[in-house]
């Protein structure tokens, strides 16, 4: 444990950094934009982008003083039983209190990584992988890839990740409802909602789309496309009634990850299309339409 | 004892082999459901420009979900790495991967892994780089993660296997440690998987965040986002489930509670049952949200205990009691199959070999062990034991675990044993 406090040193200096640095983060924000959307920031957006920068740094600043106290208490920590307790005590504050004066998940995850990296050498010292048997090395294995997945924020290696996020559901019904997605446009300008059935195996269709409309909208075009040829491979299938997906085994297949609507294709041969369009409507909660708005189009 | 000698001594606790058969069947058949359902071959159809959208960069990374996401992880790990020295597949040559993997899925359900158990690596391989497409997008996670991950399990599984058509396996009831390893690990990838989902749970979110979760406004707004067209399905539970707002915190709560106490089952195995009641509601109610884990949902059938269902059971009754003798003669006429050891109390003296492991309390209720089995269930345990073998009473089986139940029929039993002998007595002894 003599590296403990070292490490300990280390994550005070980095988190006082932080903080320092929130000072001056504002003036960075602009480069952060481009280099999480990859455009410059329009003058219009500037304003929303301070609304985001504020919370953004006070975030920081929350977390790094919180970081600084936890590690500050670490340097005095002399056995692994009380760094244990020094993480399960960090974990309650953050759970009761921190958690709750903060709203990016990021923040109090890159925390969770600092204060339980230790426990990844822990883990791997007092196991060793070393004179074990053949079943129980795959055990320590599976258990010490797990820690990895807990601690590392936002690990993804499939058929591994690190848990779904938690989230709170707050509706407001004063507030419009929003309905987000493809839509076929016939010739005589009747329309039909693209089903993400079409498109199974790819479900998140909505995820995709908002992709490529605010980080590739030059590839929007070749995304209808995309669509487009899907529709005409399967529309066979759904002149039926019936979505890909039921082709072998009908009623009785696999469901789709989002159950899906049920729309008639049966009068949308890819023929009588002339526009597919990527549609925001926007409704009341008395099912009143208040106005809807077309994010990206392309002719058939 | 500590933790780790607990744990180490659960690692190996005996199970049968019945396990690794039946775990098998579920997992390849999920998968073969899923094959036969989906079709891969539109990934042929999309231009490779198209496949950056990965999910390190569709998910807001201040959510930090999936923030590692990103293309040369995901492609290690679902093979597409390949495609840095082969060309983009055509919409053929995924139509006739897809085919495939079906077809070896087939094979394997009724021959098993074959040599080396490459078989399942071949699986593994196939179906997470047909999978990759989805996986990138970081869809289908929470779907057929488990799945593979036992894919993978079967293939590291140095025992033999069972319920194939070959010789060269091992007897359902063969109850070993090895075997029990097996069910040990695959414990802990259901374990792993929903620990790490509650443990998001204490750190992205606090306590407070816990009574924030407005499922019941969720679903009205499900209902009217369907009602105006939106792309999700009817789903009868909706209407039980609007205006309900009070289920909402302690229907939170006790999913993340579960979440977070799941550790637990790996040391307390009776629990399965009671886990798998929460997690089958909780999968349920998703189906409200228009969500639906039919992958994970369908995995916890891996666990039903399947040699149940044929196995030979003693069954020891009390020779004094006549209610008794009228119950067991009323579950012989139900043992359609057979399945029934019984012994009279009385006559215990001629049975000792078949009577190991009983305490010799009587007044605790009938006695039910598995013959080649590691089962020893007294009361409203041998009870319940016993419908497993009786088909008409199959009906009720499920109800016998449902949380609450089996506390309650355990007083219930409890009672009606202490006082067997006011429903009738076939000694001189009996006190009425």
């Amino acid at each position: 444990m003599k590296w403990l406090r070292p490490y300990a040193t280390l994550m005070l200096v980095v988190s006082i950094i932080m903080l320092v640095t929130s000072f001056y983060m504002m003036e960075f924000m602009p480069i952060l934009y481009k280099l999480y959307s990859g455009i410059e920031i329009s003058p219009e957006k500037m304003d929303k982008l301070t609304l985001f920068g504020n919370i953004f740094i006070n975030e920081v600043r929350v977390i790094s003083i919180f970081s600084s106290i936890t590690f500050t208490v670490l340097l005095f920590v002399k056995n692994i039983k009380q760094y244990l307790l020094l993480v399960a005590i960090g974990l309650l504050v953050h759970f009761l209190f921190i958690a709750e004066i903060t709203e990016y998940a990021i923040f109090k995850r890159v925390y969770k990584l600092f204060l339980m990296l230790p426990l990844l050498w822990i883990f791997f010292d007092y196991f060793k992988f070393k004179k074990e048997n053949y079943e129980k090395r795959v055990t320590h294995g599976f258990l010490y890839l797990t820690l990895v997945f807990l601690i590392v924020p936002g690990l993804y290696a499939p058929p591994f990740f690190s848990g779904i996020q938690g989230w709170t559901i707050e509706i407001d019904k004063k507030e419009p409802i929003l309905i987000e997605g493809v839509f076929l446009v016939r010739q005589d300008g009747k329309e039909i909602r693209y089903t993400r059935g079409i498109t199974n195996p790819i479900n998140f269709l909505q995820r995709i789309d908002n992709f490529f409309i605010n980080k590739h909208p030059d590839k929007l075009e070749e995304l209808l496309t995309f669509y487009e040829n899907i529709y005409i491979k399967q529309y066979s299938t759904l002149k039926e009634g019936k979505i890909p997906s039921q082709v072998i085994m009908g009623n009785f297949s696999y469901p789709t990850h989002n159950p899906v609507g049920a729309f008639d294709y049966s009068s949308f041969p890819p023929s009588s299309i002339k526009s597919i369009k990527i549609i925001r409507k926007r409704y009341r909660w008395n099912r009143e339409l208040i106005d809807e708005e077309i994010l990206a189009s392309k002719e058939w | 004892m500590n933790i780790l000698e607990t744990f180490n001594k659960k690692l190996y606790e005996p199970a049968p082999a019945s396990f690794i058969g039946w775990s098998r069947i579920v997992i390849l058949l999920i998968l073969l459901w899923k094959f036969l359902s989906r079709d891969y071959s539109i990934f042929g159809l999309m231009p490779e420009e198209l496949a950056i959208a990965y999910a390190g960069n569709t998910f807001n990374p201040l959510s930090a979900y999936v923030a590692l996401g990103f293309k040369p992880i995901v492609d290690l790990f679902t093979f597409h790495w390949i495609h840095a020295f082969l060309p983009f597949p055509t919409v053929n040559i995924l139509y006739y991967l897809q085919l495939f993997l079906e077809a070896m899925l087939v094979v394997t359900l009724f021959f098993g892994g074959g040599y080396k158990k490459l078989n399942y690596l071949i699986i593994y391989i196939v179906g997470m780089y047909l999978l990759g497409f989805i996986f990138s997008m970081g869809a289908d996670i929470d779907e057929i993660f488990i799945p593979m991950q036992m894919v993978l399990l079967l293939f590291i599984f140095r025992g033999k296997e069972t319920y194939i058509l070959s010789s060269n396996q091992q007897s359902p009831l063969n109850y070993s440690r090895e075997n029990g390893w097996f069910f040990s690990m695959v414990l802990l990838i259901f374990i792993g998987y929903y620990f790490l989902c509650g443990f998001t749970k204490i750190i992205d979110i606090s306590l407070w965040d816990w009574g924030r979760c407005e499922v019941a406004n969720l679903v009205e707004l499900n209902k009217i986002k369907i009602a105006v067209g939106d792309d999700r399905a009817p789903f009868f539970m909706r209407d039980l489930i609007v205006g309900n707002s009070w289920m909402d915190i302690p229907g939170t709560a006790l999913i993340y509670l579960e979440h977070l106490m799941i550790p637990l089952l790996f040391f307390k195995r009776r629990y399965i049952a009671f886990a798998w009641f929460i997690y089958f509601s909780f999968h349920l109610t998703s189906l409200s949200l228009n969500l639906f884990f039919t992958g994970i949902f369908l995995s916890w059938l891996v666990f039903l205990p399947v040699h149940r269902f044929y196995a030979k059971i003693i069954i020891l009754w009390d020779g004094d009691c006549s209610f008794c003798k009228k119950s067991v003669d009323v579950a012989k006429k139900l043992d359609v199959f057979n399945r029934f050891i019984v012994i009279n109390s009385n006559e215990k003296g001629k049975y000792e070999e078949e009577l190991k492991g009983w305490d010799g309390d009587i007044d605790k209720g009938l006695w039910a062990k598995g013959v080649d089995s590691h089962e020893n269930l007294v009361g409203f345990d041998g009870f319940r034991r016993m419908v497993w073998v009786m088909p008409l009473l199959w009906i009720i089986l499920p109800i016998l675990y449902i949380p609450l139940i089996p506390t309650i029929g355990r007083k219930v039993y409890a009672w009606i044993a202490k006082n067997r002998y006011m429903f009738g007595c076939n000694s001189k002894g009996c006190r009425i």
